[in-house]
């Protein structure tokens, strides 16, 4: 098993995945909520969707394909996916 | 990619733009993610004269934006020949000095990232090497006409 490098991708903390989407949305959010949805619920509209994927891409080195974004609606689903497919990439190490 | 392959870039054959509202001459630079680019505003061009009426010339600085867009999506279509439309979704911009007519503007324009077909840009605009502008832009994909 080769050793993690510097440019390999790592889970992202709440705090930093709450600092995104409060980016992503322009406001504060009192709290996080993991199951609230991005749209219906937090108001993120596809600019906003945008921004929060580029930032997360960005932060955790996972990429998050077309095709894919439209199954992750909240902070948990995009957890989820973040963990999945950073484990992904270090077994392709 | 040598000088003498970025000379040959037709910036109007590989972006949507044609003049009076294409700004940019030559690409100087080009990288996977990156370019930087050459723009002289005439000092007779409409643009220019009827900002500020009376004085002094300056090219209006959403001009500038535009050439940081403009910039970011001629790197697109030649490093990757992506062909989305892209329009700005949101936008943020510090103009820190005049730019003037008949000198070149260069463009130093990077693509932070990009996802669900849009990206984030961030640009420099400099004038003989004094900053005039900082340009970040997130871009998305163009709506389908309706």
């Amino acid at each position: 098993m080769s050793m993690p490098t510097q440019q390999e991708p790592v889970p992202v903390s709440l705090q930093e995945l709450k600092e995104m989407l409060e980016k992503a949305l322009d406001r504060q959010l009192e709290y996080l909520d993991l199951n609230q949805n991005f749209y219906t619920e937090l108001g993120l509209d596809s600019m906003g969707a945008v921004a929060l994927f580029i930032e997360v891409q960005r932060k955790t080195g996972v990429e998050i394909p077309l095709a894919e974004a439209p199954m992750i609606q909240n902070c948990e689903q995009l957890l989820s996916y973040l963990n999945d497919n950073a484990r992904s990439v270090y077994q392709n190490e | 990619m040598n000088d003498l392959l970025l000379n040959r870039i037709l910036p109007a054959e590989h972006i949507p733009y044609a003049y009076p509202f294409l700004f940019i001459d030559q690409v100087l630079a080009l990288t996977a993610d990156s370019i930087t680019t050459s723009t002289v505003f005439p000092p007779e061009s409409l643009l220019v004269t009827s900002h500020l009426l009376g004085g002094p010339d300056v090219v209006p600085g959403v001009l500038l934006i535009e050439m940081v867009g403009q910039a970011a999506l001629l790197q697109q279509r030649l490093v990757s020949a992506k062909s989305t439309i892209k329009m700005l979704g949101k936008c943020k911009a510090k103009f820190l000095s005049p730019a003037l007519p008949s000198k070149p503007l260069v463009a130093e324009v990077k693509i932070l990232g990009e996802a669900l077909e849009g990206s984030l840009v961030h640009g420099v605009v400099l004038q003989e090497s004094i900053y005039i502008a900082e340009v970040e832009i997130l871009a998305v994909s163009a709506p389908r006409p309706r």
